[in-house]
């Protein structure tokens, strides 16, 4: 019986702590972090996108993000600027993608701006450029660079 | 018998040489895992053109007060570097960014150094000409003249960190001026910063 408890004692310990370490699946569906569906914890996180339409008609927008990594490293976002229809707004930026900075245990932000009044919407990817080469699970994790 | 080997081994270096030679391949420019260059490569004017574009229509210096569009002549873009660059690299893509926003077209016709398409003025020479239909001529008093004007400089500057390194540091400064007024509307600038051995050049 008394191992019993100490059984239960123990996985309910692990759950609340897994459970305070887990990171919260993005609900912002403007912005699609690359690979945070593969990984639960995926080091960062789009928070929220906030955005309005200025004097000439284009829209702009900036999105909040978190690094729960240990490490400063450079990732990028590249953006698809939709029409009304859901057509893609023609831009000579499309699939460019742009670094931006993300510092250890921090917020990060970086702000958009539409190529044209047309765009209606538009849709953020993020992705760690370094994700195909090294493993973001690996020894370098809680490491400072 | 020595030189038997002699003459195979010179062989097999040059084949070896030979086949080491690396293979001419396409750069996926959409996802282009660059290698740092001293100089300036195509990322580098990519990312001058894009923070310049973004930080005039935030800026709301293009937007006409009461709708329509501005006309845009291009000035002197000033090649302070030590590398043979042709500006237009920069340019080209703030033109073609600004033209897809709405707000501005850019004049062919009136440049610093003279027009840039000097058709516009040459196909006016045809006025009174018999073998061309005079209806299908440019009219007197048809081309616009620039509300803005957009001039600016890249500069380069390179500090000796220690006996083997050195850093590179270029300077992207861009003006939109109103050539009403004289008056600069926006101005903006991008700086890169390369670091590399002293012995490799930037230029």
């Amino acid at each position: 019986m008394n191992k019993l408890i100490t059984y239960v004692f123990i996985l309910t310990i692990s759950f609340v702590l897994s459970g305070c370490e887990s990171i919260a699946t993005s609900t912002e569906p403007r912005v699609l972090v690359v690979g945070q569906q593969q990984y639960s914890k995926y080091p960062y996180e789009a928070k929220e996108v906030v955005y309005s339409i200025n004097s000439g008609g284009f829209i702009e927008a900036q999105v909040n993000g978190f690094n729960h990594k240990h490490n400063y490293n450079k990732l990028e976002y590249r953006v698809d600027w939709l029409d009304s229809k859901g057509i893609l707004v023609h831009s000579n930026r499309h699939n460019q993608w742009t670094e931006f900075p993300v510092f250890r245990k921090q917020t990060f932000s970086f702000a958009i701006i539409a190529p044209s009044p047309k765009a209606t919407d538009f849709k953020v990817y993020i992705r760690d450029p370094k994700q195909n080469s090294y493993n973001i699970y690996s020894t370098h994790e809680g490491e400072v660079q | 018998m020595n030189k038997i080997k002699l003459a195979i081994l010179s062989t097999a270096i040059i084949l070896s040489t030979g086949c080491s030679t690396a293979p001419t391949k396409n750069i996926d420019m959409h996802n282009d895992k660059e290698v740092a260059v001293r100089g300036l490569n195509y990322k580098d004017f990519q990312k001058a053109a894009n923070e310049a574009v973004d930080s005039m229509l935030r800026s709301g210096a293009i937007s006409k007060p009461g709708g329509g569009r501005y006309v845009l002549a291009i000035s002197d873009i000033v090649n302070d570097t030590m590398q043979r660059i042709d500006t237009d690299q920069l340019v080209k893509k703030i033109r073609v960014a600004l033209l897809q926003s709405g707000k501005v077209v850019v004049t062919t016709a009136v440049n610093a150094k003279g027009a840039e398409d000097k058709m516009s003025m040459s196909a006016r020479k045809l006025r009174g000409h018999g073998e061309f239909n005079q209806k299908t001529v440019a009219g007197k008093g048809q081309m616009i003249a620039p509300d803005l004007s957009l001039s600016g400089k890249i500069i380069q500057k390179n500090i000796r960190i220690n006996r083997s390194e050195e850093q590179t540091e270029y300077y992207f400064q861009l003006s939109l001026t109103d050539i009403n007024t004289g008056l600069a509307l926006w101005e903006g600038e991008t700086v890169l910063g390369k670091k590399g051995s002293g012995d490799s050049v930037s230029w």
